[in-house]
């Protein structure tokens, strides 16, 4: 009997192969809905948010696209829910489409809007809604795209740490094509300041793209953040920037470059401690430490023969009104024999 | 056979079920707050409402409660990540906190920061596993909490990657020589700076811990591994998994906002609008200024000059941010670029978002205006409009109020 009535039915069923595949192939970019099975069983005494997804993936996308897609929720509670507040991600705007409170067994609806934006890659991003659920107040409905591009460099920041004598500081990055089929070719590679100089280079994996080798120069101590621009065939990645930040120091790296002591009530005493070495290994000495301010007590201790760590105790009350000055610390560096480091103590 | 099946289905629900040691410590764990992955964010910069986030606001939110940090104070290296970091120490000392676990970022400081920042923190920072070049932790493993009735050790682990130079033992025998020497009666939680799977790995491995940390998510996670997500926008009360917004509801604990002035004369002091300027060449020959466009597009400029665009440098003067590289880049045009922003005093027509913060420099369109380097603006809003500094930002909402230029 049962088989007699499988056979009736399977005329029917191309028919319904063929919605279904069109279903599956309609463009996953506008007004999409996850699938609704009706109301849930009640799974809670109090009020209860229950989506009938975890979330939505937006599949593959390109930049600067925009789709839509409704997530459906119930009430899956004893009592009324009250959704009091939608928190979601930059570039994806969530808004009810139903009322925000909802009976047990209620239907809702959430209208997500998603914008993809500049930036390529992969993108997780969480919507939630609060409610008055007091086991659960927060309810997470995770959307996920990956948003196409020609072309991507990895990593898109660098840092470095070098000193002046030592010089000659190298990191690299790898630009890669990001879409199948995509002939990347580098046409250019130009940077921000006089700092950095780059040099392109097949990737040691011999895969596509090229890696870009950076190399910092000797140049003026201090901070720096630069770019990197890398100059590509695409039409839609034409430029992209990498991010270079570090430091350039001296023969002497200090650490810290500067001291701050906050005011500290009570007398409670704060010691910082301040290391001196040399980056290139060789022995060095610390002979003595100047405190024009007389505010500190100050202790040095050789660690090993190219490194001293010092310590710098500020006690007692604190002062009336900010004391900034210097400390000076005195090596047999031919280039450094005096390191100051500035130091500031807060007023009371 | 639907008994035996009755029964089997009975034994695995049993077998699966929770695998945690409720029946050895049947009681909760005191309440405490976590919080963490600041990254740097002091404070919300006024410039839209709501924002969310703000040491000031957590020193309010927790007054006498109990405080762990998962680490990452800061984003990455650099001076004014040094300043930031010190600033969260003393801010986070104002608060009570009780333990900051050291992160993959605050290790980008160097070991040698670290450690003289530490001097700064009435709390110790934590890792059972960052070991220096012979060997020894860095840090201290755990730190031992007396909170009612019981005695909690809380430890901190680092789920990597660590900075050359710095080594990581991994991070389930570092935890497991801890658990060793820890009394029976002393409960664990575990602020693991890894990620979620690594964490649940090591709750799975080590029935003791109680409660674990994960780090990485943008957002709160209120079951065990717990995050509260990062930029201190949220905290989480735990064990309850309560989360906290961090809402303009909480006033600004006066000892912390202080503290986070005496943050912005530091940089003012130490004039890093200038030193981490970087120079950068401008596309299309550099920055004009709006009144430059606004000579052939005077609507859209008046259309724009509306707004609170043209103000958005106010609310960082009020708080006497004006100066900090972290913040003017998106309350200035050109900031960090040749021809663009360097100071509110150098260069008070650029002191504002204008119409090339959005659209690009425009000097080459000026000089030929035939010749068009102005693109569409659409995608500059995300730049600035995020969910940590405008979370109820709905572009076709903000757009309607200044459509120009279609």
């Amino acid at each position: 009997m049962r088989t007699e009535r499988a056979v009736e039915r399977r005329p029917g069923w191309p028919v319904l192969l063929v919605l279904l595949a069109l279903a599956a192939c309609e463009s996953p970019r506008v007004g999409t809905a996850d699938r609704d099975p009706g109301p849930p069983a009640e799974t809670s005494s109090g009020p209860r948010l229950a989506f009938t997804a975890p979330g939505h993936d937006f599949g593959e996308m390109e930049r600067r696209e925009t789709a839509t897609h409704t997530a459906v929720f119930y009430n899956a509670g004893a009592s009324d829910l009250v959704i009091s507040r939608i928190v979601s991600r930059c570039g994806c705007a969530a808004a009810l489409t139903s009322d925000t409170t909802l009976a047990p067994g209620e239907r809702g609806t959430l209208e997500i809007t998603l914008q993809t934006g500049g930036v390529a890659g992969e993108k997780k991003k969480a919507i939630e809604l609060y409610t008055n659920d007091t086991d659960r107040p927060v309810a997470s409905y995770l959307v996920r795209v990956r948003v196409l591009a020609d072309v991507m460099l990895d990593p898109m920041v660098l840092a470095m740490r070098t000193t002046a004598a030592a010089g000659g500081d190298t990191t690299h990055f790898d630009v890669r094509p990001a879409r199948p089929g995509f002939n990347l070719e580098v046409r250019d590679v130009t940077t921000s300041g006089n700092r950095l100089r780059t040099e392109v280079v097949p990737r040691p994996d011999g895969g596509d793209g090229v890696r870009v080798l950076v190399r910092l120069e000797d140049g003026v101590t201090g901070d720096f953040h630069d770019r990197v621009t890398v100059h590509t065939n695409s039409p839609r990645d034409p430029r992209l920037t990498a991010i270079v930040i570090g430091s350039i120091r001296q023969e002497v790296t200090v650490v810290p470059e500067r001291l701050y002591f906050p005011s500290v009530a009570g007398g409670r005493a704060v010691t910082r401690k301040v290391f001196l070495s040399r980056s290139d290994g060789r022995p060095l000495t610390v002979h003595g430490v100047e405190d024009p301010a007389a505010v500190f007590d100050i202790e040095p201790r050789r660690v090993d023969d190219s490194r001293w760590e010092v310590s710098v105790t500020l006690s007692g009350e604190a002062p009336e009104s900010a004391v900034r000055g210097s400390i000076l610390f005195l090596t047999d560096s031919a280039a450094e024999p005096r390191v100051a480091v500035p130091f500031t103590v807060s007023a009371r | 056979v639907r008994t035996a099946i009755a029964t089997l289905v009975v034994l695995l629900a049993v077998a699966c079920g929770p695998p945690r040691r409720d029946s050895a410590s049947p009681d909760p764990l005191p309440a405490f707050y976590l919080s963490g992955e600041e990254r740097g964010y002091l404070s919300p910069c006024g410039c839209s409402r709501p924002q969310l986030g703000g040491l000031a606001r957590k020193a309010t939110a927790v007054a006498g409660g109990l405080l762990l940090e998962s680490g990452d104070l800061v984003d990455g290296p650099g001076r004014l990540a040094e300043l930031r970091y010190e600033t969260i120490l003393i801010a986070l000392s104002e608060m009570g906190c009780r333990a900051v676990n050291v992160g993959d970022r605050d290790l980008t400081l160097g070991l040698d920061f670290l450690l003289s920042a530490a001097g700064l923190a009435r709390f110790p920072l934590l890792s059972a596993n960052i070991v220096d070049g012979t060997g020894a932790l860095v840090f201290d493993p755990f730190i031992d909490l007396a909170v009612d009735a019981d005695s909690i050790r809380v430890v901190g682990l680092l789920g990597g990657p660590a900075p050359e130079g710095v080594s990581l033992l991994d991070p389930a025998v570092a935890l497991r020589r801890v658990l060793d020497s820890t009394p029976p009666s002393r409960r664990v939680v575990l602020l693991f700076h890894g990620d979620r799977d690594r964490a649940r790995d090591l709750l799975a491995r080590f029935p003791r811990v109680e409660i674990a940390t994960y780090a990485g998510a943008a957002d709160p996670t209120i079951e065990n591994p717990f995050t509260a997500g990062d930029r201190g926008l949220r905290i989480l009360r735990l064990p309850a998994g309560e989360v906290v917004e961090m809402t303009d509801a909480f006033a600004d604990d006066p000892g912390v906002a202080r503290a986070v002035e005496t943050y912005s004369r530091r940089v003012e002091e130490e004039d890093l609008i200038h030193r981490m300027n970087a120079g950068a060449e401008p596309e299309a020959g550099g920055y004009v200024g709006d009144a430059a466009c606004a000579k052939c597009h005077a609507e859209s400029a008046s259309r724009h000059g509306r707004i609170l665009h043209v103000r958005a440098i106010d609310p960082l003067v009020a708080a006497r941010r004006q100066a900090d590289p972290g913040c003017v880049g998106c309350h200035v045009v050109g900031y960090g670029e040749r021809t663009g922003f360097t100071s509110v005093e150098e260069t008070p027509a650029l002191a504002r978002v204008g119409c090339e913060s959005c659209h690009g420099p425009g000097r080459d369109h000026t000089v030929r205006p035939e010749i068009s380097t102005i693109g569409s603006a659409r995608d500059a809003c995300f730049r600035c409009h995020t969910d940590e500094t405008d979370p109820a930002f709905v572009f076709e909402a903000k757009w309607a109020k200044i459509r120009h230029g279609e």
